[in-house]
């Protein structure tokens, strides 16, 4: 191709969260990768917190694990604190979090691709998709390279036409200074694309040595040091404490003095906003009966002294933030050394995508991370790998690698944002998902990593680490198939564990179903096979939620079988005289690709669906 | 659509001498055999009892079974043809609506299901669209005008409750920075209130059904206190064998008639007692359950002979249950007296003679009034459709269940129970997408994120 200066099998248009896992997808399966960032020393920046995981965040983190990804391992690499969070609330919710090193992490994660011999790091800007045909054939630079390529992944995150706001100072630029992308959305428009603006915001960074610890709650690490990867045996560090400080009335009282300088509340900013991570000015007004707010003073990294304030994101004046963060406890003389501020940019809707985040008009064409209208890294990362996977299956010639409602939080994550749609940047949540029992963090690797060996992203040894993760539960089951006599031993343990004594004899597997009792509480007892820890965890919440799980799975059927209903990509909805106008409209600007997802459009009810059902049927083998 | 799920429902209305219930999908056989006695084999009609889940009959009627694709469907389907009368459907809807794997079937689904199976040519495809949307409209606009006023309102207060008590463990579950509070001891008595308001408006419910759909009247005395004499005198015909014999009644009796507007099931049963007799002593167990399952007692003791220790145990065994004491044989010089009020150990009481028919027109209109008390009844009887009814009995023992769950607290299983007590309310409502509710329910009630 005469016209191209170099060729690539895909290329990757951002070095964020999405973009870093996208990359390494696509080229752990052999694919010739370039991967286009802004800034190179940006690659894989936390730009906000400095921390991974959290609730459901951290499943996501463990699925990408459990596909292959590289998140768990690089956040296992970086931490300096981890923590088993909800822990006592049940395993459902129970999630990680590390507090990583922002500036290891971006190195760490860069040298990833950098060692990757598929991939072709670049520092230039993307200008626009090339076409032909209709399908993806380049892409070409701000530099003005042309490269061609069979597939591209968007991961640009909040960086498209990007504007960042303090107080009534306002800026056209990316995160933390960067410089924005200009010229990419005119390109996604000219391809039908319509954009919409999103905000999100940053609090403020204060330098440690201006704080007062001792007039905070310091908050430690487990011991010993959970891990997120499923590859990660062991890890032996010092951890640092985190710091929980309040708000109080003084501190609201400044904010609402001044809210009027707020470029959301001033209209400034005319992007939406998240409800869930929202400023502290919106916490202030929106909440107005609470007394205080928690705040979490976490170190940014080990070579410096800047600590993130958690929970006090602002985009108010310069002069505010100093005097609302001198107000709080151990923060009197609390130095500034970044300002926090709003960003808004340009997302896509994301219901123009379809299951694997591939756009529904032009084959080769990806989108993941901020730009399909979620937030936060974890969620960008799922995609990442999701987008990447995918691109890379099409680029092969081979059927998309496609996770339901009841496989993965990618799956609803991704199911959410393509066939509901966001109005808001979109955060994961547990609630989110209806299979949530199912779901666990601890599971992961046993859900995913053999339905995406396919994929050839599943290294050996994590496969056989997994073979012997099951064998592990098998003989664990096979030995815990059996009655044992009740003995003073054994009574004396159900005692300590505040369970009722048993007389005569039980079954093993229903002593597992007593709360508190553990597999490792019957091994000491009965000579049981040691199996370590993550394989008793599987047998243990088996043995307390199975009857719930089972329900679920009934749930899972019917989803199903909705799901296996494909619609036509040229089904014309509104010829259906009989759906509802509601209907016949949502269905066509969404174009579900079966009925399940039809189903689960707002505006959508069960009656459209069967009338749906019924019109398929009719219009098979025509 | 792959029908995994299997549906029953009244195909015929009813009033008439007969009536089929059918039930389609793949449990259908499976369901048949469960209810029915008689011998199953395809497109062979049988006869048999459909029984209750105790094993009690519900009504003695005929069967037949059709295996896929050869049947109206396309898929495994039974009919079952049984006696024209409400209370036996009611019954048997009831029986069917309790088994798990079974659901009502929507407004032409077995015609959808015939079409989506290939049991009808393309033409018919447009007509059955029409069938189906104006079935689902019909039902839309018939669910409408029932949840107009006073009864949405109800029904939406008792969600929005349901949801905030699900977004306070979701927002409480969902944090991981410790400043969510849950108190589970205020959850669990928000949530018993809750249940117990549901309970009374499904009872109520279930109380509109009776007029409906008719009520279930059980006979129960010690023996020969006249209890098949009354049964006849109820019916003005010799229906019951009538002997001075202690014992005559072995098994129970069925017979529907109309009671001031009401359809009723009366139920003669065998005389409750001590018995070494076999035969008898079976049929005094099938009198006490029938005594505890009835929507009505009618509790008859001899105004001839006074209380016997065998009276007195009945008279405790039915404690709780909706009666009205029949005091017999008011032509014979009697020993019991009314009270002052006209009631008799406090149920409502009426004399009667089964010889003379003095009285029975007085327990009549004292049976309708038992069983449809009040003039209230347009404030107190706001849920009358079935569907309504059990989705707010799945409520509410999801609300028990989420009560227990936060008792031993367990999170995962009282969010799941709360979720599904929210989803049985939203069904009613007929609410879109109650999950994303429940989402912006917590970002709007709850101050969250980081």
């Amino acid at each position: 191709m005469p016209d191209y200066d170099e060729q690539f099998d895909i290329a990757v248009i951002g070095a964020g969260h999405a973009g870093c896992e996208a990359a390494l997808a696509c080229a752990r399966t052999g694919l010739s990768t370039l991967v286009l960032c802004m800034d190179l020393d940006s690659v894989a920046l936390m730009a906000c917190n400095p921390s991974i995981g959290g609730t459901s965040k951290g499943h996501l983190v463990r699925e990408v694990d459990a596909l292959g990804g590289e998140m768990g391992l690089a956040a296992d690499d970086c931490l300096i604190q981890m923590r088993m969070l909800n822990t006592g609330k049940g395993p459902a919710v129970q999630s990680l979090r590390a507090q990583t090193d922002k500036r290891r992490y971006h190195e760490r994660m860069k040298k990833a691709l950098e060692l990757n011999v598929n991939i072709t790091l670049r520092q230039d800007e993307c200008a626009r998709i090339i076409l032909s045909s209709g399908a993806v054939s380049g892409i070409e630079t701000a530099l003005g390279a042309r490269y061609a390529c069979r597939a591209v992944v968007i991961s640009t995150g909040v960086y498209l036409n990007a504007r960042t706001h303090t107080g009534e100072f306002n800026r056209f630029g990316g995160p933390s200074g960067l410089a924005n992308s200009t010229r990419l959305s005119g390109s996604l428009e000219e391809l039908g694309f319509t954009l919409r603006r999103f905000k999100t915001g940053t609090p403020p960074r204060v330098q440690g040595r201006s704080l007062d610890y001792s007039r905070m709650q310091p908050q430690f690490g487990d011991e010993p040091i959970p891990h997120f990867s499923f590859m990660t045996d062991e890890i032996i560090r010092d951890q640092l404490p985190c710091h929980l400080t309040y708000t109080n009335e003084k501190t609201h009282k400044i904010i609402k003095e001044n809210i009027h300088r707020s470029p959301m509340y001033a209209g400034t900013i005319h992007a939406t906003g998240t409800r869930y991570c929202p400023s502290i000015e919106d916490k202030i007004v929106r909440f107005e009966g609470r007394d205080r707010h928690q705040l979490f003073i976490e170190p940014e990294g080990l070579s410096t002294d800047e600590m993130y304030v958690q929970g006090l994101s602002t985009s108010l004046p310069r002069d505010v933030q100093d005097a609302m963060l001198r107000t709080i406890e151990g923060m009197e003389n609390c130095r500034v050394m970044r300002y926090g501020y709003a960003i808004e940019y340009d997302c896509i809707d994301p219901t123009e995508l379809k299951g694997g985040l591939a756009s529904k008009r032009i084959p080769g064409l990806y989108f993941a991370g901020q730009i399909n209208g979620s937030s936060g890294y974890e969620e960008a990362a799922a995609q990442g790998i999701y987008a990447g996977i995918n691109a890379a299956l099409y680029v092969k010639g081979e059927e998309p690698f496609l996770l339901a409602r009841n496989d993965a939080y990618i799956g609803v994550l991704c199911d959410d944002l393509t066939v509901k749609g966001t109005n808001e940047p979109y955060r994961m949540m547990t609630c989110r998902a209806e299979f949530r029992m199912l779901l666990r963090q601890d599971n992961a690797d046993l859900r995913l990593t053999e339905k995406a060996y396919r994929t050839g992203l599943i290294s050996n040894e994590r496969f056989d680490r997994l073979m012997r993760k099951k064998e592990l539960i098998a003989s664990a089951h096979t030995a815990l198939d059996r009655a044992v006599p009740a003995d003073e031993r054994l009574n004396a343990l159900l005692e300590m564990k505040g369970s009722t004594p048993v007389r005569g004899s039980i079954r093993l597997d229903a002593l597992l179903k007593r709360r508190g009792v553990g597999y490792a509480d019957l091994a000491g007892l009965f000579d049981l096979p040691y199996i370590g820890r993550e394989a008793a965890e599987e047998i243990e919440v088996d043995a307390l939620y199975g009857g719930y799980i089972k329900r679920q799975d009934d749930e899972i059927r019917k989803l199903k079988a909705l799901d296996g209903e494909k619609i036509p990509e040229n089904t014309d909805f509104f010829a259906i005289t009989n759906l509802r106008t509601e209907a016949r409209q949502k269905l066509s600007a969404i174009r579900p690709s079966n009925l399940g997802e039809a189903s689960r459009i707002s505006g959508v009810s069960p009656a459209d669906v069967a009338v749906l059902s019924v019109y398929l049927k009719s219009r098979e083998g025509e | 659509m792959t029908n995994n799920d299997t549906v029953f429902a009244l195909s015929t209305p009813v009033g008439g001498a007969i009536q089929i219930m059918r039930i389609s999908g793949p449990a259908a056989r499976k369901t048949l055999e469960t209810v029915f006695t008689g011998r199953i084999e395809p497109r062979r009609i049988s006869y048999g009892t459909v029984t209750d889940a105790d094993g009690s009959a519900i009504d003695s009627c005929c069967a037949v079974f059709f295996e896929a694709p050869a049947s109206y469907t396309g898929e495994d389907m039974a009919e079952i043809y049984c006696h024209g009368s409400r209370a036996v459907a009611a019954k048997l809807s009831e029986r069917l609506a309790a088994a798990e794997f079974l659901r009502l079937a929507e407004a032409g689904e077995f015609t959808k299901r015939a079409y989506l199976n290939g049991k009808m040519d393309l033409a018919r495809a447009e007509a059955v669209m029409d069938l189906v949307s104006a079935g689902a409209e019909r039902s839309r606009k018939a669910a409408l005008d029932q949840l107009e006023g006073r009864l949405s309102a109800v029904i939406t207060g008792l969600y929005l409750r349901a949801k905030s008590l699900l977004a306070e463990l979701a927002n409480y579950l969902e944090d991981d920075t410790g400043e969510a509070a849950f108190d589970p001891a205020a959850s669990m008595t928000a949530a018993d209130e809750l249940a117990s308001e549901t309970e009374t408006l499904a009872e109520n419910g279930m109380r509109s059904r009776i007029l409906r759909e008719g009520a279930r009247v059980a006979i129960i005395g010690s023996p020969n206190v006249g209890k098949s004499s009354l049964l006849n005198a109820l019916l003005l015909r010799e229906r019951a064998i009538v002997t001075p014999i202690p014992g005559t009644t072995r098994d129970t009796l069925e017979e529907s008639l109309s009671v001031e507007g009401i359809p009723v099931v009366l139920v003669d049963t065998a005389g409750i007692r001590e018995t070494p007799d076999a035969v008898e002593s079976m049929g005094v167990a099938r009198s006490r359950r029938e005594a505890t399952e009835a929507d009505l007692v009618l509790w008859i003791v001899d105004g001839s002979r006074g209380l016997e220790p065998a009276d007195r145990e009945i008279l405790s065994s039915i404690s709780g249950k909706r009666t009205v004491a029949v005091v017999a044989k008011s032509d014979l010089e009697n020993v019991i007296l009314l009270d002052g009020d006209g009631t008799f150990c406090s149920f409502p009481a009426v004399r009667t003679s089964a010889v003379t028919g003095d009285g029975i027109a007085e327990l009549k209109r004292l049976i309708a009034e038992t069983l449809l008390p009040g003039a209230d009844e347009g404030a107190e009887n706001l849920v009358t459709n079935l569907r309504h009814v059990t989705a707010l009995e799945r409520a509410e023992s999801a609300l028990d269940a989420a009560k227990s769950a936060l008792g031993a607290r367990d999170f995962d299983a009282a969010f799941f129970s709360y979720k599904n007590a929210m989803d049985a309310f939203a069904s009613i409502l007929g609410r879109d997408d109650p999950a994303e509710e429940l989402v912006e329910s917590i970002f709007r009630d709850f101050c969250m994120g980081k």
